[in-house]
């Protein structure tokens, strides 16, 4: 005798079950990727703004925020906006050097000038990270970024700038949804889309977008 | 391709487990059965404690934030320990309850 817990727990098993070899064998999370993804709009203007995202615990930047700081100095070199502003605090907030340090050594190393960067050292999230380069920005009377993240962070990071008045155009370091082909890289795609799609419920609830 | 060679490997050594298990006890269609159903509780029982674990995560690092100046990011619950702890929780509850 199967009680009705017990159906739903192996309901809810054959649905996962489904749903895993869905994500990883069909293009779904592909073509729901592409759909939260934003895509990119360069023109020039006042400042190229990198997200963070994040250090190994070497002092290393990670592979992700190899490719922002890489998307960034291309930006950079390809004359779209004078400044180069790029975040990142500590490795787990310690007192190692920051990511923005890093990434400042990295594009001095490719041929950026001292003067053309801009750390934010202290921000942990990306709501921090809008609210700490809008007032550094405004200061210097800037209405006009590009900012730099990848696609699928794009639609919360974007929102969130704009919400501080600054006028944002995107410009993407790695579009995940039409680059992700192999089985397992689409069952991280998917939980990337649920991590983010969370994230941005919490912003919206909490007001931030 | 990937997808072609993992499965191939998968189907090689399920008829090798199942080759040595029908030496030492009779396994039939039914028993087979059977064990898929338990995959599946094991499955939903897994997805239950993964969300269980992954809400008060979130709750635990939502208040400690708001009580405390330190920063604790939601990222810390990107854990694959978290993913492998709860499927023990999972195996363990399924077990339990089936032989009780």
């Amino acid at each position: 005798m199967t009680t009705i817990w017990e159906r739903i727990i192996r309901g809810l098993g054959v649905f996962v079950v489904i749903t895993f070899f869905v994500a990883a064998v069909t293009p779904v999370s592909n073509i729901v990727g592409q759909k939260l993804a934003v895509t990119e709009t360069l023109q020039p203007s006042d400042v190229i703004v990198v997200l963070g995202a994040g250090l190994m615990q070497s002092g290393t930047l990670n592979n992700e925020s190899m490719r922002r700081t890489v998307r960034g100095v291309e930006l950079y070199k390809q004359g779209l906006a004078p400044i180069l502003v790029l975040l990142g605090p500590p490795f787990d907030g310690g007192s190692s050097p920051t990511e923005a340090a890093v990434r400042a050594r990295f594009a001095r190393t490719m041929g950026v000038p001292s003067e053309a960067i801009i750390k934010i050292e202290n921000s942990m999230t990306t709501r921090e990270e809008s609210i700490h380069t809008a007032s550094l920005l405004r200061q210097r009377n800037v209405h006009r970024i590009i900012l730099v993240t990848e696609s699928l962070h794009m639609r919360r990071a974007k929102l969130v700038f704009e919400r501080t008045g600054l006028e944002v155009l995107p410009a993407i370091s790695t579009d995940y949804p039409s680059s992700i082909l192999r089985p397992a890289g689409r069952l991280w795609l998917a939980m990337r889309l649920v991590q983010e799609s969370t994230a941005l419920a919490y912003y919206r609830l909490a007001g931030y977008i | 391709m990937e997808l072609i060679f993992v499965i191939i490997l998968v189907a090689i050594t399920s008829v090798f487990g199942f080759a040595i298990a029908r030496r030492t006890r009779p396994v039939t269609a039914a028993v087979l059965i059977k064990a898929i159903g338990r995959l599946l509780d094991w499955a939903g029982l897994f997805t239950l404690f993964m969300a269980a674990n992954l809400g008060l995560g979130f709750l635990f690092v939502v208040v400690f934030r708001e009580l405390t100046l330190h920063f604790v990011s939601l990222y810390q619950l990107e854990s694959i320990l978290l993913l492998i702890l709860s499927a023990a929780q999972a195996f363990v509850f399924c077990q339990w309850h089936n032989r009780a």
